[in-house]
């Protein structure tokens, strides 16, 4: 992100902290839950889903090409 | 009688060229010529490629059945590096002060108007600029930060990508990946594998015939309405928004819908088996086969709803 940042306008970055912020909410929310039923198959796939779309929007800024 | 020119001295203004273009730091991109406007019209093989680059402002190409390009180009401040070939259209943005460091902001904003044979490859981004790309009926990779992207008849590979910018594309025939971040995806007329993405963005399809669908977003609406094949695999996941797929009344399919928190909703009638009841009493969860089975429907999502409906509408509109 800090990388980006000289490529990127304020709004952009805003834009990607607010869906990081939405992303930790929903890994935040699905580890409340699995500390009440660890067992559960659903809310693991749910937690390990979370984390990898984090990863994704994160990969995606490192890599978009800002040609010109 | 003169005498004959040696050869090496005849050789020695080719060798001298040679060298000058070797240590010309354009030799690479001998073709490439750098401009503020261009509007020219020129012979264009059918498959050949446009790539097409700004950092504001706005591309639009568009499919014709002629055997040639037109390109009408402009740059308000800047420079437009172009190469236009018959077989290559491509067009940047640069400034000369950029090369020295300078970030791309010091660049006023371009507009790209480009007519391509249909079946033209197409590759455009824009970092603030919309994209329109309409009736080319080729491979499609489109990418944007804030730009909103248009998209009518693409096929083969088909890859749209954006930060916040929201994306509509209609008929897509081929294998199409979609993703925003916070961009809202609306697709209209699909045909073929259909992959899409967004975090908050709602994701919107209609009219889908495809075996293979996977739509998902983190805080957005996910509504599919299309053709269920026997042998296809659909599957749709939201963390908080809400799941809504609209189903024909005649597909056979074994469905998979589970929320955490939300509710469950169908209009096709549910029978539980002993196995499901047991299922049901963790989280909400229902497992069901609708017709024959076949297709395997799964929903998912953590906080939000997912409601199934009938479609009545006749199969070749979905």
């Amino acid at each position: 992100m800090d990388e980006r940042r000289r490529d990127l306008d304020p709004v952009t970055i805003a834009v990607v902290q607010k869906n990081l912020r939405l992303i930790d909410r929903a890994i935040a929310e699905s580890k409340a839950a699995l500390a009440n039923d660890p067992a559960s198959v659903f809310l693991n796939d749910r937690l390990t889903h979370a984390y990898e779309t984090k990863l994704q929007v994160m990969r995606a800024l490192a890599t978009r090409p800002l040609r010109s | 009688m003169d005498s004959p020119m040696p050869r090496a001295a005849r050789a020695a203004p080719i060798v001298l060229l040679g060298i000058l273009l070797a240590a010309s730091p354009h030799a690479a991109t001998a073709q490439t010529v750098s401009r503020t406007r261009v509007d020219t019209t020129f012979g264009f093989n059918k498959g050949a490629s446009v790539d097409l680059g700004l950092i504001s402002g706005e591309i639009i190409v568009t499919g014709w059945n002629r055997a040639e390009a037109h390109v009408v180009a402009r740059i308000e401040q800047g420079e437009l590096l172009t190469t236009l070939t018959s077989n290559r259209i491509s067009i940047e943005t640069g400034s000369r002060r950029r090369y020295a460091g300078e970030r791309h902001h010091d660049m006023g904003e371009a507009r790209y108007e480009v007519s391509v044979p249909i079946g033209t490859r197409v590759h455009a981004s824009a970092v603030s600029g919309d994209i329109r790309v309409r009736a080319t009926a080729g491979e499609l990779q489109v990418s944007t930060v804030s730009g909103s992207i248009e998209a009518t008849d693409a096929t083969d590979r088909i890859t749209i990508t954006s930060v916040s910018g929201d994306v509509h594309a209609s008929k897509l025939r081929g294998r199409a990946s979609i993703s925003t971040t916070s961009g809202g995806v609306e697709l209209d007329d699909v045909a073929g594998d259909l992959s899409v993405q967004s975090v908050s963005g709602d994701v919107r399809t209609r009219r889908v015939r495809s075996a293979h669908v996977r739509a998902e977003t983190v805080s957005g609406e996910v509504t599919y309405s299309g053709s269920v094949d026997a042998n296809g695999s659909y599957e749709f996941s939201t963390h908080s928004g809400g799941v809504r797929l609209e189903i024909p009344s005649g597909a056979g399919a074994n469905l998979e819908l589970q929320t955490f928190s939300g509710s469950i909703s169908s209009s096709f009638p549910i029978t539980l088996q002993p196995d499901d009841v047991q299922r049901s009493r963790r989280g909400r969860q229902l497992q069901f086969t609708i017709g024959n089975g076949g297709a395997r429907i799964s929903a998912h999502a953590f906080s939000g709803d997912i409601t199934i409906e009938r479609s009545t509408r006749p199969d070749k509109e979905e």
